[in-house]
């Protein structure tokens, strides 16, 4: 599916939606450049999963792995700072499957084949980005 | 009495004796921003897998410095968190390790107190209350300080750490890793009112930093100038992308000065190490006639003197209770969910 957004706004409010249907379960992958919006809608989602307080979402580039406690636990993580499949596995991030749901900025630097909803961003403008969600 | 000190939270390995004076006997850090320079970034189990490596080596290397046996230490502390959990479960283990065996008490440490605590090694009379403001590649947070293991969060980052932020933009211009210390060096001599950047402000009076918008419109300088690190507006470039993240803090720093009154100023963690920010601080806190303490290097990069010394602030003050040895590290920022930490 294939979605416009002229804002942060509007990109935290359709990750928010997208959210409110998972199970509990779901492996995000989210790509897309520097500043493309990745970190937002991760915060569109886990506000969309219940958690209270948002503003506690931050870029995991350099923490690596954030965990908040929503309906159930987010596993938010980014793979920005990796290289190559061994070094993304020896995070030991496939832990995480079936406890809660897991968010993966920089997902395309994991070559595996693993079932996810990929959430692709490309920056149209300053403000606009098109994001495409293949569930 | 002796006290040994470890730290691993994040990519550092360090180990630190100190007396119960608070001399510092020894502080070894085995900084691993050489295993990672190729990498652009921290990797975080190549971080993990080397503490496992490293940890027997810099504790022996710290008891060694400091003359003194395993036998002698009297006490253990540890960071327990907030950081990467597998790193940190290293530092864990190996104090619970030590304390068992040696039968002595163990005290888990907060990395972000620490850091706050890393400015009183070197100076034992600061005023309270206080003001500490952190930076550093994780963390972007201002805590005030009514009196001394009192500490309450009253600003973090939204989104981007300052430091991740240079980090990033040091990545994105190829300039190497890490990306502060590069910057602050290319930006020296650059004209940092040359390229334009709006300070980010809260709608909602909070005292919480943005720094993404700030990225995002460094990002966009980049590419309509067609900036790449060989462009001679480049150095002006990175001191006005400096310049923009310096004022963002010492503008909430400002914020929250008028609201809390502090009697001091702590500026500390990795980015501590910033001249443009160390300059910017100074200035401000000598204009509001606060005093200003910033900790050497050595204190202000992730180290375990702060580690030893935090612990040691709360032996002082509290009754000695070592902790269950099941205590668990934790990954995320405390106190959680905006709660007053109290000893």
């Amino acid at each position: 599916m294939e979605y416009t957004t002229n804002s942060e706004d509007e990109t935290f409010l359709l990750a928010k939606k997208i959210a409110k249907d998972f199970k509990g379960n779901e492996i995000v992958f989210l790509i897309g450049e520097l500043g493309a919006g990745k970190t937002i809608f991760a915060k569109g989602i886990a506000a969309g999963l219940g958690l209270e307080d948002i503003n506690q979402v931050c870029s995991p580039s350099f923490t690596l792995v954030n965990i908040y406690q929503a309906r159930w636990p987010i596993y938010h993580m980014d793979f920005y700072r990796l290289q190559g499949d061994a070094e993304i596995e020896d995070l030991g991030w496939e832990d995480f499957i079936d406890q809660g749901v897991i968010i993966v900025e920089w997902a395309e630097k994991m070559k595996a084949e693993i079932q996810a909803i990929r959430v692709h961003f490309k920056i149209k403008n300053e403000n606009t980005r098109k994001i495409t969600i293949s569930f | 009495m002796y006290i040994l000190g470890i730290e691993t939270s994040c990519d550092e390995t360090s180990a630190s004796v100190l007396k119960d004076d608070f001399s510092v006997l020894s502080n070894v850090i085995l900084s691993q921003d050489e295993i990672h320079a190729p990498y652009g970034g921290v990797v975080p189990e190549l971080a993990s897998r080397k503490h496992i490596n490293s940890i027997t080596y810099v504790v022996d290397e710290s008891l060694r410095q400091a003359k003194v046996t395993l036998e002698k230490i009297d006490v253990f502390a540890v960071t327990q968190g907030p950081g990467l959990i597998g790193s940190l479960l290293v530092g864990l283990s190996f104090a619970k390790a030590l304390s068992f065996y040696f039968e002595k008490p163990l005290i888990p440490v907060d990395h972000l107190q620490a850091h706050i605590e890393s400015a009183f090694i070197e100076n034992k009379d600061i005023n309270f209350p206080l003001l500490a403001l952190l930076v550093s590649g994780g963390h972007t947070s201002i805590f005030f300080m009514q009196e001394k293991l009192n500490y309450q969060l009253i600003g973090k980052t939204r989104d981007d750490a300052a430091g991740e932020a240079f980090d990033k933009i040091a990545k994105f211009l190829d300039l190497g890793y890490p990306g502060g210390p590069i910057i602050d060096k290319l930006a020296e001599n650059g004209d940092s009112k040359k390229f334009h950047f709006s300070i980010p402000r809260m709608t909602d009076s909070s005292l919480d930093f943005s720094f993404s918008g700030l990225k995002t419109a460094a990002l966009r300088i980049i590419k309509e100038n067609k900036l790449t690190k060989d462009h001679p507006d480049c150095v002006d470039f990175l001191a006005s992308f400096e310049e923009a993240i310096v004022r963002t803090l010492i503008f909430n720093l400002n914020q929250a000065a008028e609201r809390f009154q502090p009697q001091s100023l702590i500026l500390s963690g990795g980015v501590a190490r910033n001249r443009r920010l160390r300059k910017a601080f100074l200035n401000f806190s000598k204009e509001q006639g606060i005093e200003a303490y910033i900790p050497s290097a050595k204190y202000c990069t992730d180290n375990a003197a702060m580690v030893a010394a935090l612990a040691l602030e709360k032996i002082r003050t509290q009754e000695l209770a070592s902790v269950p040895l099941d205590l668990n590290a934790y990954p995320r920022v405390f106190p959680f969910k905006g709660k007053t930490w109290k000893k």
